[in-house]
């Protein structure tokens, strides 16, 4: 389901499609590079919007968690608090969100962990569909409104964007877009890092 | 245990793809921020009593040594995840605290720090306190845990998280 916000909430994909003109109302599509970076700030400040316990539109994420799961082992060894709702424990979902792709002045962003989208849908929901949670516990964590990008994010880039617009900046992602495509395709930690047991 | 950036996955890379994935392997910000996610991990899931990798519950203790925690506990702090019969390295936490990182350009070093101290126990029949075990460097019990509840562990479903925090320093080094 995508609505006016760009979003598609399934169980196999959660992302939303930015396109910054509708925000900005100018055509920053020549500065690959500061789209990048704004699509950069909108994981950021998302991540950091839920952390304290807020979802889309800025609104109040349901509180407190269950005394159920309060009580579990896991809930506990993650040092978590019933009041604090951050939708994280491991933080595989969460720490997944990241900038899916940007072209032109567009931006996709969404959950990169294949194996945290059911989850993360079920949260999104309400768990909607489900024999008996359907819509109980709706935590619309992912996404954010324009308004939200408008406030806490273009007002950042306004001296960067107003520079691109006067004087006609262009600049070219293709080697980062390159560097980042490598990244993502390591398909092990040993990828990333390997074992060295020479001192530091 | 140290890890190094692994500079073989990129070496097809064209030269302006490989500067740029290099210069972000070097940020110690990113390298901080990647052992932190580890270390919190390996924590986490120690203290759940399960092995990270394969999260098969830590093999259980024994009756006697349950028997002794259970004692353990009065003259102890102990976790707030601690139970007498759960086996989840959390007595009293020190060696799963002690677990720290050192990195500088490309390569991140995790060690156990400081030594373990034992365990209080009060003698019930002459009223006195005595201690169980002795002091040992952390790095050392580590390995003889590691070998029974294997714990320290960077599992392969952690890549999602710590390629994220690759991506974001690349873009913020635009």
């Amino acid at each position: 389901m995508a609505n006016n916000e760009g979003l598609t909430i399934t169980e196999d994909k959660i992302e939303q499609k930015i396109k910054l003109s509708e925000i900005i109302g100018k055509d920053i599509s020549d500065n690959e590079t500061l789209v990048m970076k704004i699509g950069q700030e909108i994981v950021d400040y998302m991540k950091e919007r839920i952390e304290n316990g807020r979802g889309l539109n800025d609104i109040k994420l349901e509180t407190p968690y269950s005394k159920e799961y309060s009580k579990s082992i896991d809930f506990i060894a993650a040092g978590k608090s019933r009041g604090h709702v951050n939708m994280r424990l491991t933080g595989d979902m969460v720490d997944s969100i990241d900038v899916i792709d940007t072209s032109g002045d567009e931006i996709l962003i969404g959950i990169t962990d294949g194996s945290q989208t059911a989850k993360a849908y079920g949260h999104q929901t309400g768990f909607k569909g489900h024999p008996f949670l359907d819509g109980k516990h709706k935590r619309p964590f992912f996404g954010v409104s324009k308004s939200e990008i408008k406030e806490n994010i273009i007002s950042k880039y306004q001296d960067d964007i107003n520079e691109t617009i006067n004087l006609g900046t262009k600049t070219s992602a293709k080697t980062v877009k390159k560097a980042i495509s490598t990244i993502r395709k390591f398909k092990t930690v040993q990828d990333l890092f390997i074992e060295d047991d020479n001192e530091l | 245990m140290s890890f190094r950036f692994n500079k073989q996955s990129i070496e097809d890379c064209e030269q302006g793809v490989r500067n740029k994935i290099l210069k972000t392997a070097k940020n110690v910000k990113m390298l901080e921020e990647i052992s932190d996610a580890v270390i919190k991990d390996i924590q986490l899931n120690a203290r759940r009593g399960k092995n990270p990798e394969t999260q098969e519950r830590f093999k259980p203790l024994s009756k006697k040594w349950i028997t002794l925690r259970d004692r353990l506990q009065a003259t102890n702090t102990v976790t707030d995840v601690f139970k007498p019969n759960r086996s989840n390295l959390s007595l009293t936490g020190q060696l799963i605290d002690s677990i720290k990182s050192k990195f500088n350009a490309f390569k991140i070093t995790f060690y156990f720090d400081g030594i373990h101290n034992p365990y209080k126990l009060k003698n019930i029949y002459k009223n006195k306190m005595s201690t169980i075990g002795k002091p040992i460097k952390n790095e050392e019990l580590a390995k003889y845990v590691q070998d029974v509840r294997p714990f320290f562990v960077i599992r392969k479903s952690l890549l999602p998280k710590l390629k994220v925090l690759v991506l974001k320093y690349i873009r913020k080094n635009l």
